[in-house]
Formats: structure tokens, C-alpha cells, sequence
């Protein structure tokens, strides 16, 4: 810049700042307090949205949401904060966290309800449960097909979120999905479904979490009948009150829990009124499940979850609890059990690839001398379409392969969790045909 | 685990640690007082104090908001060594000497309140991030602690080692 501009950029700055500053020097002095008063509180607001919105993005775990339920406590301002943080899009939006997004229709803002709709309709966006449960607190009448579609969503915590808007809508319109909904294959939806019934007056549901109370499944080391029977006692614990001592951190069959179910199922008997309905198959304590040879644990943010085990007698069990069986052809786990052994050595000491996140893909390899290894693959968000080792791509074609005809739809559903966790396990390009 | 179990609480199992006539595991540790010494075994640990185990579900599992009283059942364990089984919290991902413990192996689902997580100190030792389920044995300390803004940054703590 050359001296002379430079000197003449100077002077209009100056004069600039003498013609802005000349209406407040004959503003009465009262007005001039006042008015340092309020940007004072301005700055103030600013200061703490800054804080606020920081730490539910990035403090700690436990006091993001805290934080997040804050800034719902700071009205106007943090709502038009949260609006230019969400950016243009739901990509832009991810970097909120599921703590922020949460909240955001807390604000009764329609430009924050928007977004959420967008987000929750973008298969992509990792906080999609987060934006369901969100827009389900106040759900509004002309979004029941928008909640209506979430109730069939891969994700079951979506759909567990989009039945709390179901079960305000009066009626048939309600009950149909909510009933539908008690035979999904995942317990959180079935209870949801049975809590949001109840309320409504249906007392047969309470089979449902009756039933729970003596399940006793695993998934390898997970005890996954343990969960199920904390969060059964819960919910009848709301309608029950005391559980006659039942303890749901103990067996089922340990004779303290045997004579509480005993005597709450007479309780819940008794609250029953109309006719006794049957639980479906997945509902119900099922058969033990042997222990698994090779197991497949998956759980994405955006492709769901899928929890496989291939176990005796070439049976291939899908799902928790009472898990659907599928016959396998005669001799397929032989076939499997090497070169499940082989990838396993091949991997050396690794068990531990990628960062953690919310997409886990977990095997688990059941050795000779009956040890289990658990090898782990997990990322957050960001495609990392390398992240399984090639040591396991043999192995993930080979389950992949094994699947029987009449199961395309498993193998879909395997082939698109693998490729949304580990990236593609075979030769296609991860893309499914729907 | 050479141990019996008995007295039971609400989620919790004393340990104590079994009559070993056999001769076999060696009980007593000369020159250990300290029961969460890094190379003691489980019988060692139950030699030198009662141990309670604590089912994670029973802490994570409750109804709670800032400011409400806990369970007596819970409180009671204040001051206990425990041994408790669970996951670290995915937002672990470098080596640390502290961590949440929580109960589910994915959370990815839900808002990761102070009653939904046990915070963890390991002392000097450090781990690495572990993906699978683990026990911790320690002291158990109970009660909410809050940082300068006024957030719940804990409700319960265990100072001890990764088991």
C-alpha cells in the first residue's frame, strides 16, 4: 500500500468513528448507562452460549448433555445460536453431537424442527436417534407419516423413539403401529410398544415384560438376559411397584427369583382383563442357545445392528434373545471353523483396529480348546472403508457365501453393515439393490 | 475366582474369600496390607478385605436427576472394595488413568448421564482403550460432585485397578 493511501485509509477510519460515535455523545447520560448496560449483558449472553454450546460438543461426556439441556433454559438466543451451528445441512449439522441435537426441538423453534426432519431423514447422519427422540417430545399432527416412516427405520432406537409420537395419536391410528410394533425383532421396541400400550389401557401387554423377567440368553460374553430382565423389572416395577423381591441381576432359575416371578405373574394375571393373547416367537424365552462357534456382532449408527452367531449343528442364529434360527448346509461350520482359526493367526496380537465410535464390528472366533477370540473393528462416523484387515475379507465372503437361499434379505442386511463398519467384504461395491 | 458368595444386597455379592484346605492358592500375602496392591489375585485381594460385586446395571439402571437421593441400596456401598464388570465409554481412545465405565458395549445410542457411568481412576497406572468387557476392582465412592459451572460431573467413583 502506498504512503499516501495509507495516510487517506487513516483519516476515514478516523472521521468514520467521530460521525459513529457523535449520536451517543449527545445522548443523555442516563441512555448512555443503560445502553452500557445491556451490551454489557449481551457480552454476557455471548460468553455463556459460547461455554454452553462448547461444552455440550466437547466437554465431558457426562456434562454435554447437561450443558445442551442448559442452553434449552436460554431461550431465544441459544436457539438462533444452534440455527447457525447446524449450517446448511445435515452433514453440517453432525458436528453438533448427539448431546446438541437432542435438544434442539426443546426450543419449539420450526427452523430447528426442520432441520431435524431433514437430518432424520439423511441415512447418513450418525445422531439420527438423537434427532428422532428429539422430534418425538412434541410431535406435531401434520408429521404422523413422517414418524409413521420411522417407525419401520433400521435403527431400532429410532423406531423405539418414533413410538413415543405414535402413542399420543388417539385410536386406531395409534394402536394399529403400536401393536404391529410388539412383534419387532428387537426387545427395546417390543417394550416400548408394550409401555405405550399399557398406557392406553391395553393390560395385556404386561406379558411382555413378564416373559422378560426369566430370560437368561447370552451373546458370547454379553449377557444379554441379564439387560433384558433389568429393563423388564423397570417397567414393571412402574406398574407394579415392589417386585416381591425379584432380583433381576441374579439367574431367573435361583429360587429367590423363581418364587417372585411365580407370585408377580399372578399379579400381573390379575391386572389382565379380555383375552389372553400369545406372544409371538420373539417375545418368548426361547430354547438355550449352544454356544457359538463364530459370531458377528454389528452395530452401526447409520445401518443398524445385527448380531449372528453360527453355532452346532450348522445353525446360524440371528438376533437376541430368542434368536431366529437357520439351517445351514451339512458340514458348513467345519468349513468355516479353519479358516475363521487362520484369520485369527494371520492377525497376529492385533485385536484392536480403527478408533472408537459408534460403528463396532466385533468378531468372535471360538478356538479348539474352547477360548474365544474377539477381534474389534470401530470408527466413529468418517467412511473407513480399509478398516477391516484383509486377513478377515476370506473369512467375511465365506459367512457371507454360506448364507441359504431364501435369506437374501440377510445377506443384504450383513453385506450393508459390514460395508457401513469395516467397508465392503467382498468383491461388490458395498451398495445393496434397495 | 476361588471365592464364595454371599450376603446379598440389592446388585451386590460379598466375596470372601474361600477355605483353601488344599493347600493350594496361597492366601496370605506377607508384607501386603494394601488390597488393591497390582499383583495381588482376587483370593488375595478377598484375604485381606471383604470384596462386594456389584452388578454395574444395578448403579446405571436407576431413575435419577441432579440433587435426588440415591437408593440406600447404593449408598450403602460407599467407602467398599467392589469389583464390578462393564466397558469403558467409547470416548476413550488414547492411554489413560481414567475413564467412564458404563454398562453397554455400544453407546450409541443414548445421552451419557452422571448415574449411567461409573468415573474410574487408576492412581499412577494408566491403560490403554479397551474395547471388550472388563473388571475393575476398587474403592467405591458415592455422591455427586460438581464442577464450577454447577454440572453433575460424577455420581459414583472407584479409585483402584483394572482387574
Amino acid at each position: 500500500m502506498q504512503p499516501g493511501k495509507t495516510m487517506r485509509t487513516a483519516f476515514v477510519t478516523v472521521l468514520a468513528l467521530v460521525f459513529a460515535a457523535w449520536p451517543w455523545r449527545l445522548a443523555p447520560a442516563h441512555q448512555e448507562a443503560s445502553d452500557g448496560g445491556v451490551a454489557t449483558e449481551q457480552a454476557e449472553l455471548e460468553s455463556k452460549l459460547d461455554r454452553f454450546v462448547d461444552l455440550a460438543m466437547n466437554g465431558a461426556p457426562a456434562v454435554r448433555p447437561q450443558a445442551a439441556d442448559r442452553l434449552t433454559r436460554m431461550g431465544a438466543a441459544a436457539a438462533e445460536r444452534l440455527l447457525a451451528e447446524c449450517g446448511e445441512g445435515p452433514a453440517d449439522m453432525a458436528h453438533l453431537g448427539t448431546d446438541l441435537v437432542e435438544v434442539l426441538a426443546r426450543f419449539d423453534e420450526p427452523r430447528l424442527r426442520a432441520k431435524l426432519w431433514e437430518a432424520a431423514a439423511d441415512a447418513d447422519f450418525p445422531w439420527r436417534p438423537a434427532a428422532a427422540r428429539s422430534l418425538a417430545i412434541t410431535p406435531l399432527e401434520r408429521e404422523r407419516e413422517g414418524f409413521l416412516d420411522l417407525t419401520q427405520d433400521r435403527l431400532a432406537a429410532v423406531r423405539v423413539a418414533a413410538l413415543s409420537a405414535v402413542g399420543t395419536w388417539e385410536g386406531d391410528a395409534g394402536e394399529r403401529p403400536l401393536t404391529e410394533a410388539l412383534r419387532d425383532e428387537d426387545d427395546r421396541v417390543r417394550r416400548a410398544a408394550a409401555e405405550q400400550l399399557y398406557a392406553r389401557g391395553a393390560t395385556w401387554v404386561l406379558r411382555y415384560p413378564l416373559e422378560e423377567l426369566s430370560r437368561a440368553d447370552h451373546f458370547f460374553d454379553i449377557d444379554t438376559g441379564r439387560i433384558a430382565r433389568f429393563q423388564a423389572a423397570r417397567v414393571l416395577r412402574g406398574v407394579l411397584g415392589d417386585l416381591d423381591g425379584y432380583q433381576p441381576q441374579l439367574p431367573p432359575d435361583d429360587p429367590t427369583n423363581l418364587a417372585a416371578i411365580a407370585t408377580i405373574t399372578e399379579r400381573v394375571r390379575a391386572l389382565i382383563d379380555g383375552p389372553a393373547r400369545e406372544l409371538p416367537a420373539v417375545a418368548r424365552v426361547g430354547e438355550p442357545v449352544p454356544a457359538g462357534t463364530i459370531g458377528l456382532e454389528l452395530r452401526s449408527c447409520r445401518a443398524g445392528e445385527l448380531f449372528l452367531q453360527w453355532g452346532p449343528g450348522d445353525v446360524l442364529y440371528v438376533g437376541l434373545g430368542n434368536p431366529r434360527r437357520v439351517s445351514l448346509a451339512d458340514g458348513h461350520l467345519d468349513e468355516l471353523a479353519p479358516i475363521a482359526e487362520a484369520a485369527a493367526l494371520q492377525l497376529g496380537d492385533a485385536r484392536v483396529f480403527g478408533e472408537p465410535g459408534c460403528d463396532l464390528e466385533c468378531l468372535r472366533v471360538t478356538r479348539a480348546d474352547g477360548t474365544v477370540e474377539t477381534i474389534y473393528m470401530r470408527k466413529g462416523p468418517e467412511a473407513r472403508p480399509d478398516l477391516r484387515p484383509a486377513a478377515l475379507d476370506g473369512l467375511m465372503r465365506a459367512l457371507l457365501g454360506g448364507l441359504p437361499p431364501g435369506e437374501e434379505a440377510l445377506a443384504r442386511r450383513l453385506r450393508d453393515a459390514l460395508t457401513a463398519v469395516g467397508g465392503p467384504p467382498d468383491d461388490s461395491d458395498g451398495l445393496s439393490d434397495d | 475366582m476361588k471365592n464364595t458368595r454371599a450376603l446379598s444386597l440389592a446388585g451386590a455379592v460379598t466375596l470372601v474369600a474361600a477355605l483353601n484346605l488344599s493347600g493350594g492358592t496361597a492366601l496370605a500375602v506377607p508384607g501386603a496390607s494394601d488390597p488393591l496392591r497390582a499383583d495381588l489375585t482376587l483370593d488375595q485381594v478377598c484375604a485381606l478385605e471383604e470384596v462386594t460385586e456389584v452388578d454395574i446395571m444395578t448403579l446405571t439402571s436407576i431413575e435419577w436427576e441432579p440433587g435426588a437421593d440415591l437408593p440406600a441400596s447404593i449408598t450403602d456401598l460407599s467407602g467398599k472394595l467392589v469389583l464390578i464388570r462393564g466397558y469403558m465409554h467409547m470416548s476413550i481412545t488414547e492411554e489413560t488413568s481414567r475413564f467412564p465405565f458404563v454398562s453397554d458395549a455400544c453407546q450409541c445410542v443414548g445421552r451419557l448421564m452422571p448415574h449411567h457411568f461409573i468415573d474410574v481412576s487408576l492412581g499412577e497406572d494408566t491403560t490403554e482403550p479397551k474395547p471388550g468387557q472388563f473388571e475393575i476392582l476398587g474403592r467405591f465412592n458415592v455422591g455427586e460432585r460438581t464442577d464450577e459451572d454447577g454440572f453433575v460431573t460424577s455420581l459414583y467413583r472407584i479409585r483402584g485397578r483394572v482387574f
